[in-house]
Parts: structure tokens; sequence; C-alpha cells
């Protein structure tokens, strides 16, 4: 199916609208949590929780707007409430600057994103590394931004910005990384 | 999209981040039709809250919601129960349902118990071993059963993990493929052999091994024979000595060859883990220390040895030890239930503590120690070469408070020349209040 179509069917559709959308959809929706999370396993679980909400919700989707937009904005949502939640269950378990260490350590998984690439996007705030990732991957119109931050186009290209130089200082900072990546260019 | 130079630097790097497909759909509509979705955020802060009212008050608070993890800490004792992370995910098959109750984890060991209920007759029992299975990321296992409820034919298991690396915060997942019950153990079993009349067997009475041809064995000698090739073994079906109610072994021959007792046995029964072993009491009925080593192999049509399973040689060194007075006693143990299926489930795994690690050179007579690592569950020292000893091994680690922990047991394994040796606390290890950690009397504070 279409995703033009999806967007006047999902609303009303069942398991079939569910596994169309899941097809097109699933995928980028996956690499952008792992992108904000920096989980890959995490973010497998985020996916999961987006299209169960979507699909118990969707009779609240309004048939012929984007549902790309309405999914990457309950993926955004989740992300985030998947952050809070990590940040909860830390305070509460841990005491020490030394925990803290190692709860982030244990948070790495370098099999699929290198420790420096990790070390770099974790500079910015997961809101800004899913503002980047809609941008430079995704390529979203602002115009689509707005439906999924909320947030007008003007302040998210602001943000856009600054999230942007932030970014591509730190990965500046990790040598290694960056030779690699000027010598490709 | 027309990108700058910050961009395209921003676009390489996000490229490299790999992730790889799977089936999203299967895993959501699975989700959806046993309405058993991932935690919410609201559910989760509940959830965050009963594990924050857990630390405050007690582990039985969690408990009282959750059934199986609650019967599971009536099992163990109050320490394990502190370190145990409820996990509760469950997979049947041919009506058996098995669970992964919870776990225990640091970085390269986990412990995880599980329950096997039998939801149609009995073929889960106290005598339940399971046969083959797996948990990904670990190399060496171990299963053993701990407890048997039997009003609700639910067996619950202890399933330990070891070798593994970075396994905290990992996914993984456990298998059982197939276990036996209904397991039939025949213990003191007279065999009713006069020591005093076995013979020496000549060379014309025994049949060449090939060692290397063999699917195994066992005992302080088995190096021994393996090192030279080939073998004498007595001729196979010499006799047929029968053992009291027991069909599936008996005796086949029995000599000594090279001042060594052999005594070869026959394995008959359909039991896909028969197994048993010889010993010898003296006239007061008290077990004397000499144990055998044992070569499994079978036989072909013409009576030379080949690769099998069908007979087991017990070779007993008995050199400056006097028969006379002894009796040649029997342990055999036999499976009535064999059964198959797949029972699968996949959990993070997630430690309940800290871990502190450093960098160490502590030199022993054939390994050296690269690192040594503290968490809940135990010290881990991490090094290269072979360890051949380890009540050499001395290891302690001293509290803030003055005390000092000890380790009631350790896991040793090797690969590639790398040597990890495991001591677990018998207690959780507190280590935010480990001072220091004493290997052989050298004192190793400084952790990262």
């Amino acid at each position: 199916m279409q995703a033009s179509n999806l967007d006047y069917t999902f609303a009303t559709g069942g398991e079939y609208e569910l596994r169309c959308a899941i097809d097109l959809y699933g995928q980028s929706l996956l690499r952008y949590c792992h992108n904000i999370l920096c989980d890959y396993f995490e973010a497998q679980d985020v996916v999961q929780i987006t299209f169960i909400k979507a699909y118990n919700k969707r009779r609240s989707f309004k048939s012929g707007t984007s549902l790309s937009a309405w999914l990457y904005r309950i993926a955004y949502t989740t992300c985030i409430d998947s952050l809070r939640k990590k940040k909860l269950l830390f305070f509460m378990s841990q005491t020490n600057t030394e925990s803290m260490h190692f709860v982030h350590q244990t948070n790495v998984d370098s099999k699929f994103i290198s420790d420096d690439l990790k070390a770099a996007l974790l500079t910015l705030s997961p809101a800004e590394r899913a503002l980047v990732f809609s941008r430079v991957i995704d390529e979203k119109s602002y115009a689509d931004l707005e439906t999924i931050y909320h947030v007008s186009a003007t302040t998210l290209r602001k943000r856009y910005e600054r999230a942007k130089i932030k970014l591509s200082n730190a990965l500046k900072e990790v040598d290694s990384y960056y030779k690699e990546l000027e010598e490709t260019k | 999209m027309n990108c700058d130079s910050e961009e395209i630097i921003i676009k390489k790097a996000l490229n490299t981040i790999q992730t790889p497909k799977y089936d999203i759909g299967l895993e959501v509509e699975k989700k959806i039709k046993s309405h058993k979705y991932p935690m919410s955020f609201k559910k989760s802060i509940s959830v965050a809250l009963a594990v924050c009212l857990c630390f405050m008050l007690s582990v039985g608070v969690m408990a009282a919601n959750i059934p199986s993890f609650r019967n599971l800490l009536s099992i163990v004792t109050p320490d394990i129960a502190l370190m145990l992370q409820p996990v509760e995910i469950s997979s049947e098959d041919n009506r058996i349902k098995m669970e992964v109750v919870a776990a225990m984890n640091d970085d390269e060991m986990v412990v995880i118990y599980v329950t096997m209920q039998d939801l149609l007759g009995n073929r889960i029992d106290e005598t339940l071993d399971i046969y083959n299975y797996s948990l990904t990321g670990a190399r060496t296992f171990n299963c053993q059963i701990v407890n048997y409820d039997e009003k609700t034919k639910t067996a619950t298991l202890r399933m330990e993990a070891n070798g593994g690396e970075k396994l905290n915060g990992k996914k993984v997942s456990f298998r059982i493929t197939s276990f036996l019950s209904d397991k039939l153990i025949f213990d003191g079993v007279e065999t009713g052999v006069n020591l005093s009349k076995v013979a020496t067997i000549n060379d014309s009475q025994t049949i060449p091994l090939d060692m290397n041809n063999i699917p195994g064995g066992g005992g302080d000698l088995y190096k021994e024979l393996k090192s030279q090739g080939t073998i004498k073994v007595l001729k196979t079906d010499q006799l047929k000595l029968t053992l009291p109610k027991i069909n599936f072994v008996h005796i086949s021959n029995i000599g000594y060859i090279d001042d060594r007792l052999h005594i070869q046995t026959k394995w008959m029964g359909d039991g896909v883990d028969d197994h048993g072993y010889f010993y010898f009491v003296d006239n007061s009925g008290n077990r004397i220390d000499i144990y055998p080593s044992s070569i499994t192999f079978g036989v072909d049509e013409s009576g030379n040895t080949n690769y099998g399973h069908d007979y087991q040689e017990y070779i007993f060194d008995l050199d400056n030890i006097n028969l006379k007075d002894l009796k040649l006693m029997g342990h055999f143990v036999s499976n009535g239930n064999y059964t198959e299926g797949d029972w699968k489930t996949t959990f993070k795994i997630q430690s309940v503590g800290e871990e502190k690690k450093t960098d160490c050179n502590t030199k022993f007579d054939t390994w050296v120690t690269n690192s040594i690592s503290v968490s809940t569950m135990g010290i881990t020292l991490v090094g290269s070469g072979e360890t051949k000893n380890l009540e050499e091994i001395s290891i302690s680690a001293n509290m803030t408070d003055g005390s000092v922990q000890t380790f009631n047991s350790v896991r040793s394994y090797s690969e590639d020349g790398k040597v990890k040796l495991k001591y677990v606390s018998p207690l959780p290890l507190d280590v935010s209040n480990v001072k220091s950690v004493n290997v052989n009397g050298i004192i190793i504070d400084k952790f990262n």
C-alpha cells in the first residue's frame, strides 16, 4: 500500500494497515530512535511501543494528514519518555558519581555506534539529536518538523543551527573520527 | 538538500551507525495479540516506584504483585533475593511452560532462575535434568534443580552461565531444547564380583583401541592413555554379569591388563544419558578413595573396536592397594523420560549493582593476571597463561568497615590463552564498600 493511501485508511483500518505502516516506516523509525537513544535494543522497544500506541489510538489520527509525521511524533515522545524513565531509575538506585560513570558505560554498545561517535552525540540533548537526524538524514522539511516537534519553524531553525555546530565541533574533537571523515570528503 | 561542510561531516558520521533490521511487525503483532505491551512511561513509573519501595522497605513489596517472583523468593536465601532482578518471561511448547523468573548478573556471569511446569502430565518431576540448553553470549554452563512443587508440578532450576563479555545491559536468549526426567538412581549396587579371583588377561584376550577414534572418557589416567595412541582393552562380551534390578547395563568382561583392573560394561538401555561408575567398600562398608578412569567405545560386527557408545571400560590403577577384603560396588543412573521441545525467551539482563575494575599484574606459577574486577556477585581475575593449581590463589575483599569477605567457590575457564577466574561470593558483595582486594597478600586498592 502506498503512503498516501495509508494516510487515509490507517484511522479506520486494522492489522493490515498496521502491517503496511510498519513496512513503510518501521526501519526509518528504528534508525531515528536509535540515533536519539544511542541504544539499539532500547530503540527496538521504543519502536514497538510506537506502533502499538499508534494502533491503539488510530481513531485519533486525523485522516488525510501525514501518518509519517504522526508516527514520528509518537516515536519522539516515546524516546523522551524512555530516557526520563532511565534517568529516574538511575537516581533511585545510584548515589555517587562513580556509579554514574558505571551506568553510562554499561549502556554503551559499541557494536552499533562507535564509542567516539556516541560520545559526540551525547554532547547534544535528546531533542537536538532528534532534530539533527530529522534534518540531515531524513531531510525533513521544517513544515514537517513543526508537526513532529510542535515547535515553530523559526525556533526549530535556530535550534538546528546551534545543534549542528555543537555536534560538528564535538566530532572534530574526536581526532581519529574527524581525520577519517576529512579523508573521505 | 544542499549540505554545508558541517552537515557533510555529520551525515557521514551518522551514516556509520548500524541499525540492523529486525521483524518489527512480528513483535508488534505478537504483543498486540497477547496484550503484553512493552512498558509505557506511566507503567514504568509505577514499576520504578515499586523498585524504589523495594530498596527502601524490602524485596517483599515487589514480590506481592509478582507471583512467580514471590514464589522464588520463598525458595532462595534473603541474600540472594536482594540480588535478583525479576524477569518473568515465559515460553510454552508441547504443553510444558518454561518461565525465566529472575536473573542476577555482572559483566561476565549470569545466574537465572527458571521454572518448568508440565501443564499436561508428569514429565516434570524432582529428578528433572536439563539436557540441551543455551544462553547467548556465555560459554560455560551449569544447571541444577533447586526446588520441586508437587502440587503445581513445577520445578525451579538455577542456571549459571560464565565466560561472557560485557553481558550487563545485553539482551540474551535462554533456550531449552530437551530435558530428562523420571530419573532412576541405583546406589550401593552389589556387583557380586570376587575381586580375589579376577584374572590377569594375556594379550590374546585383549583388543586394540584407537584412542583417537572414541567419543571420550575421563579420569586421571585418560590423558596418559590418550597419549599412547592405541591401548589394549578387554575383548568384549566375554561374560555377562548382570547387576541386581538393573536392566540397562551389565558387566561384559573384567580382568587385569598391565597391572590395572579393567571392568568392561555394556550399555543396553534406551536412556540418552544412562551412566554410572564403580567403587570399592571395605568390610565396614566405608568407601575407599580409588577413582577409576573410563573410556567409551563401540565394536563392529567382527569384534574390532570402533567409534561408539555401547561399551564403557573402567580402569583402576591399583598400585600398592590390596583388594583383599574389599567389595566392588556400583552406582548407576538411568532416565525414564527424554522430552524434546523448544522453549525460548529473550530478555535483558541488568546488574543490580556497580562494578569496579582495575589493571593489575600479578604473577603466578603458570599465568599472569592483567585485570581484576569487583561486582556484587564476586571478584573476577582475567589474565593469560594456564591455571593449573587454583589452590595457590587466595582471594578476599577488605571492606571499609574493617571486615573481610571471603569467597566459597571459584569457576575457571580458559580460551585462546586467556584465563578467567571467577570467585563467587556467598553473600552479595557491597562494591561501594570494598576498600581493597587481597590476592595472595598483594593489596589492590586502586579501582576505576
